[in-house]
Parts: C-alpha cells; sequence; structure tokens
C-alpha cells in the first residue's frame, strides 16, 4: 500500500495503490494533511483506480478527510476512478450522498 | 558504572581469593567468597550474586560442576559466570565457554577482569531489563484479558445475546476478535410487529462493540414504545452522529415484519441486500442499500425513507454483513454473494441457515477471517406470533377503575403526524388504563389500523388504489414521506371510553381525522380478496371489534370492542 500526493493548478491529488485499510491510517493521514495544507486547492481528488480492496476503516478516513475540507471552509473531495469490488463498497455505503464520486 | 553489584568469588587459593576480592572492591562493588564450588552453591542457594568469577580446579566441587548447579538454581534469571583458569589451552577455553559465559587465563590480568566485570553488568543490565518489560508486557496481557471478558459480559447483556425470547429469528455471530461489533438484535413493537436490526460497526474489536450499544438501545426502546423503523433509523443516526467520531459509523439494516398484513418493510444503510426467500429457493425481492451508514448524516440530511413489501408466499428473509460475503478462503478467494445464494437456493426449507454457516466455515477452513460475519434469517410465515410474556403490564388495576365510566381524549397536531408518533404516543396511554396482554395487543392493532387510515386517508389524502400498480408499494410509500414532509395543517383525534352497562364493560374508540371524508357506504362491497396487497387493514378491524361504523361524513371511525 501505498499514497502519493502531487498538486496541479488547483487541485490535490491523492494517489491510492494496493489494499486500502487500517493499515494504510498513517500515510493516508500524513498525505491528507498535506492535501488540506496545499494553497489554493479548491478540490482534492482521492484516485482510488488503483486500489484493489477498501474496507470501512478506509471509509472512515475518507470521512474524516471530508469534515476536515468542509471545516477548512476548503476544498470539494472527489473520489476518482473506483472500480470493481471497491466501487461496490461506495455503492453499499451509498457514499455518494457525501462526495461526489467521478 | 552505574550499578553496584554482588561478585561471588570461588577460588580454593587463598591469596588468589582476597586479591581478586579487594580488586572487586577498588571497582566499587560488594564481594562475597567461597573456598570450593559446593559452598559456592550453597551460598548461591541463600542469594543468587549479580556475577560469577569462578576458578576451575578445586576441591570437594570442580567450577563447572558448581557451573550447572548455580545454572540450574537460577532457573530463567540468566547469571553472569567468568571461568578464571590457569589452563589455558584452546580446547579447555571452549569447554569453559559450555557452561560459563566467558574466560580468563591466570594469572588474571586485572585491567582485562576490570572490563569483562563491566561487559557483564552491561549485559546483565540489559537482560534485566528485558525480563522487567516481558514481566510487565505478561501483567498488561493478563489484566487486558481480563477487561475484555467483563467488557464481553456487560456488552453481551446489553445487545441481549442471551434473551429469552427467540421468536421467528435465527442469528449466528462469529467475531474476528474477542469482541463482536456486529451486533442481530430484534424486539416485538406493541402491535405485535417484529423488528430486526443487524448492525455492523467501523473496524472490530471492542471501540467497535462499543459504537453499536447506542444503537442497539434506541432500538429497543422506540420498537417497545411503537415507532416505525425509520423513525428509528432516525433517532439512532442523531444519536451516534452525536457520540462517535467523524471516521467510525454504523452500517445497519433495520426490517420490520407486520404478520398481520404480510408486509415487510426494510431500511438499509450499508448493509448486503438482504433478500426475501421464498418456496424453493426463489429469491422473492432484495432490498439493497439505500441510504448511508449511521452516524454520518446530520439530521437535516438524513432520509428515514424505507421499502416496503408484501410477500403472498410464505418464505424466509436472509440477512449477512459484508464480513460473510468477503470472507476469505486460503487463496484469498472471498465466499461472495452468489455462493451465499446458491447454498440458500440448494438447501430444503428450514436448512438454509445451517448450510449457509456450514458453507462458509468450509470456505474458511480453519483460518480466522478479517472482519466479524454475522447471519440472520427472520421466519414471514403470517402465523400471529406471540408476543412475549411479561411485556406490557398493565399499570392500573383498580376495581374502582374497572366499574367506572370514563373517557380519554388525546388530540394529535402537524408535530406528531408528521414525526410518526401518534401510534407510540397513543401506546403509553394505553399502557395506563389496564388491559390484559391480549387485549392490549388487539388495541394497539385496531388503533394501528385506525390511525393509519386517519393519516393516509384522511389527512395526507392518499389513495390506496395506488397500490394495485406494478411497485404501487414502493411508489405510494414516496408519495406519503414527500406529503408528510410538506403537511401544514391537520389533526387526529382519539377518543376512548369505558361503558360499564349492565355488569359487563366494553370501550368505545373513536378515530377522527380532519380530512375531507369519504362515502364509506361502498366498502364492503369493494373489501379486496385475500390476496390483494391493499385494503387489509378494515377487515382486519372488523375481525378484532364487535362493531365498525363510520361517522362524520367517513372522518370518524367508531369501534365497539367488548371486554
Amino acid at each position: 500500500m501505498t499514497v502519493r500526493l502531487a498538486c496541479r493548478d488547483d487541485q490535490a491529488v491523492l494517489t491510492i495503490q494496493g489494499r486500502f485499510d487500517f493499515n494504510a491510517h498513517a500515510e493516508f493521514r500524513k498525505c491528507s494533511e498535506a492535501a488540506l495544507q496545499t494553497e489554493h486547492a479548491r478540490r482534492i481528488v482521492v484516485n482510488l483506480a488503483q486500489v484493489d480492496y477498501l474496507d470501512s476503516s478506509a471509509l472512515g478516513m475518507l470521512l474524516l478527510l471530508r469534515e476536515k475540507a468542509a471545516g477548512a471552509g476548503g476544498p470539494e473531495v472527489v473520489l476518482d476512478g473506483a472500480r470493481g469490488i471497491v466501487r461496490q463498497v461506495l455503492e453499499v455505503a451509498n457514499f455518494s450522498r457525501m462526495f461526489r464520486i467521478g | 558504572m552505574a550499578h553496584r553489584l554482588r561478585i561471588l568469588v570461588v577460588d580454593d587459593g587463598h591469596a588468589n581469593r582476597m586479591l581478586i576480592c579487594r580488586f572487586v572492591a577498588t571497582l566499587g562493588h560488594d564481594s562475597i567468597s567461597a573456598v570450593n564450588g559446593a559452598e559456592a552453591v550453597a551460598l548461591c542457594r541463600d542469594a543468587l550474586p549479580d556475577l560469577v568469577l569462578m576458578d576451575v580446579m578445586m576441591p570437594v566441587m570442580d567450577g563447572r560442576a558448581a557451573s550447572a548447579e548455580i545454572r540450574r538454581l537460577c532457573g530463567e534469571r540468566w547469571l553472569p559466570i567468568i571461568f578464571l583458569s590457569a589452563k589455558s589451552s584452546e580446547a579447555e577455553q571452549l569447554e569453559g565457554l559450555a557452561i560459563g559465559d566467558d574466560y580468563l587465563p591466570k594469572p588474571v590480568n586485572l585491567a582485562m577482569l576490570k572490563a569483562k566485570i563491566e561487559v557483564m553488568a552491561r549485559i546483565a543490565e540489559m537482560q534485566q531489563r528485558l525480563a522487567d518489560n516481558a514481566r510487565r508486557l505478561e501483567a498488561y496481557r493478563e489484566h487486558n484479558e481480563q477487561e475484555q471478558q467483563f467488557t464481553r459480559h456487560v456488552l453481551e447483556h446489553i445487545v441481549g445475546y442471551r434473551e429469552c425470547c427467540t421468536g421467528p429469528v435465527k442469528r449466528w455471530i462469529k467475531p474476528a476478535r474477542h469482541l463482536s461489533g456486529d451486533v442481530i438484535a430484534h424486539a416485538y413493537s406493541p402491535t405485535g410487529a417484529f423488528h430486526v436490526l443487524i448492525a455492523d460497526s467501523t473496524g472490530h474489536g471492542l471501540a467497535a462493540a462499543i459504537s453499536a450499544v447506542p444503537a442497539v438501545d434506541t432500538f429497543h426502546t422506540m420498537t417497545r414504545r411503537g415507532y416505525p423503523i425509520g423513525s428509528i433509523a432516525r433517532e439512532i443516526n442523531v444519536k451516534l452522529r452525536r457520540l462517535l467520531p467523524a471516521d467510525r459509523f454504523v452500517a445497519a439494516a433495520l426490517v420490520g415484519v407486520d404478520p398481520y398484513r404480510n408486509r415487510i418493510s426494510v431500511w438499509n444503510g450499508g448493509i448486503p441486500a438482504p433478500v426475501f426467500v421464498a418456496g424453493e429457493g426463489r429469491i422473492a425481492r432484495e432490498w439493497p442499500s439505500r441510504h448511508p451508514p449511521l452516524g454520518i448524516l446530520d439530521d437535516a440530511e438524513f432520509d428515514p425513507r424505507w421499502d416496503s413489501w408484501q410477500w403472498d408466499e410464505q418464505g424466509e428473509v436472509f440477512i449477512c454483513s459484508d464480513g460473510l460475503i468477503e470472507a476469505e478462503n486460503r487463496d484469498g478467494e472471498p465466499f461472495g454473494r452468489q455462493r451465499l445464494l446458491d447454498t440458500i437456493g440448494a438447501a430444503r426449507g428450514d436448512e438454509a441457515f445451517a448450510a449457509v454457516i456450514d458453507a462458509v466455515t468450509a470456505h474458511l477452513a480453519g483460518r480466522d477471517a478479517h472482519d466479524d460475519l454475522s447471519l440472520a434469517s427472520i421466519a414471514c410465515t403470517g402465523a400471529l406470533y406471540q408476543p412475549c410474556a411479561g411485556r406490557d403490564r398493565p399499570s392500573i388495576e383498580t376495581p374502582q377503575f374497572a366499574a367506572s365510566n370514563w373517557t380519554l381524549a388525546l388530540r394529535f397536531g402537524v408535530n406528531e403526524i408528521a414525526r410518526d408518533a401518534v401510534q407510540p404516543l397513543l401506546t403509553r396511554w394505553l399502557n395506563q388504563i389496564g388491559l390484559d396482554a391480549a387485549q392490549f395487543g388487539e388495541l394497539q392493532l385496531i388503533f394501528s389500523e385506525l390511525c393509519h387510515n386517519a393519516v393516509d386517508h384522511g389527512v395526507l389524502g392518499l389513495d390506496s388504489r395506488l397500490k394495485r400498480e406494478p411497485d404501487g408499494y414502493d411508489a405510494y410509500q414516496r408519495d406519503r414521506a414527500a406529503r408528510l414532509a410538506a403537511l401544514a395543517a391537520g389533526a387526529i383525534e382519539v377518543r376512548v371510553a369505558q361503558i360499564v352497562d349492565g355488569g359487563r364493560r366494553r370501550l368505545e374508540l373513536r378515530v377522527k381525522d380532519s380530512g375531507r371524508g369519504f362515502d364509506p357506504a361502498p366498502a364492503p362491497a369493494d373489501a379486496p380478496a385475500d390476496g390483494l396487497p391493499y385494503g387489509r387493514g378494515i377487515p382486519l378491524v372488523r375481525k378484532l371489534a364487535a362493531a365498525l361504523r363510520f361517522e362524520a361524513n367517513g372522518t370518524e371511525a367508531v369501534v365497539d370492542y367488548p371486554l
């Protein structure tokens, strides 16, 4: 599992690879805090295209990111590129109610 | 050196012994001495030193034999032993190191001895720290184990794993750790309907188990007071949102089974779709998750709408947590929804539940699952369930009360109607008028029907013929929720009067709504045949009561109920 942060224009993109579960906690928090501190970022995109598994603690991390972003008066959080089982988990949890899903 | 050591010096030569003892003292350590191996062992038996300087060749018992004996006395503790010997061939040194920890040739080089003592002291200190840590860890583990057991005991009682009343529900939970974050709870509503909650908290273990407690508590309380599942889901959401941190939530499905109307209602937020399995394993209905899990949304965003469906053939509802579907075998292959449905389909009637447990257990093949697994099934037979004994005892049983003519009048406004709270509030009053359990249940049913009609057709002006359409129930429920949310005016008046006449008691029940009314005359001719998905309410009331009539242009239903 790895998390990478890339910034371009008004977007901060968090790219996650592999299993997105509790073990990703420290790394995801570090990168998402950096993303929240990115100046001029109007949008935080979480790229899930290379994630092949996601559990409920990962959903919790995404909710936490959304709350922090809202608290920072800030950027919209977009979940992008989810496929297969990852897309199914997001659908069952009806995350489209809370996030824009790309 | 930080540490003052107690060093045992063993040598049969007096001069040598004295020399080393004095040297040890100059290094700041304490010394004790022995003249042969046997004496050394005896001293160690009283109290173990921190370090032993051991001559090899001695009368009575030599150094090697004494060292072996001292090692036995030490048990698990490590005691450094340095051999001092005039024999200094390589073979002899190797032989010494097999029992001792180091070897120093005689005559002793004092600088070398000092260095070796320091090394041993450092190692001994490290060993001591490790042993202390291990002891602390072990103590912590034991303490933790006790707390887990205690917590488990308390949580199991809160969520009611051990309650007496089983009803039509089967349930199975296999926790990933000591404590399960999955919970299956069930309770009867005052109308005899049956509610089941299956909840799956984020993660597993203690944190997950604790998250489920407020959900279960609210579920039991509100079900007993007669609230519908949507209102219960809303209340649990409010509680969890307030209590849990942002990254914790509880996926949950609430299932209501109304055996009088053959109706199932489901509110599903984040649980894999429950299925209704009819005869021969046919999947007659699925309820996919239509809401986010509980504890995430603000109350203003919360959607309490549920799906409602009527079964025309007996069957069984199966619900499981995602842990069961995702349970992996040795090759990392998940159990999967298809395998679940196939297993249910292949089993005969009663055996489906056990067959699923067997199939998952075989799939795991002794491996631990990553997540809690849970499975529940609810038999939907349409038979009248027996509510739990001792559930709602009448609170007033005075003879005067039973012999009086009295009237109870209640008026409910927009607030109560919009929150679906008419029936629960009424229940709390009915609890006070001295009915036995059977009468209480029947009155609940009668009021449930009459209030339902008064709200839906009177105040909201809904047409039950809408339900005749395919998927009419869903359309009806959607329409109902929209009208309820927009409700600006309306009222329901309920009157309960006891009439004592010639020693016989009866109740007159009146439910009046603020709607436009209807022409009740054609109602009997229009009475539906069994099997139609609507209009069961009024015939049910006629069956339970002595008489039912409509007054005031159809806005007031009047029921006679003999006691």
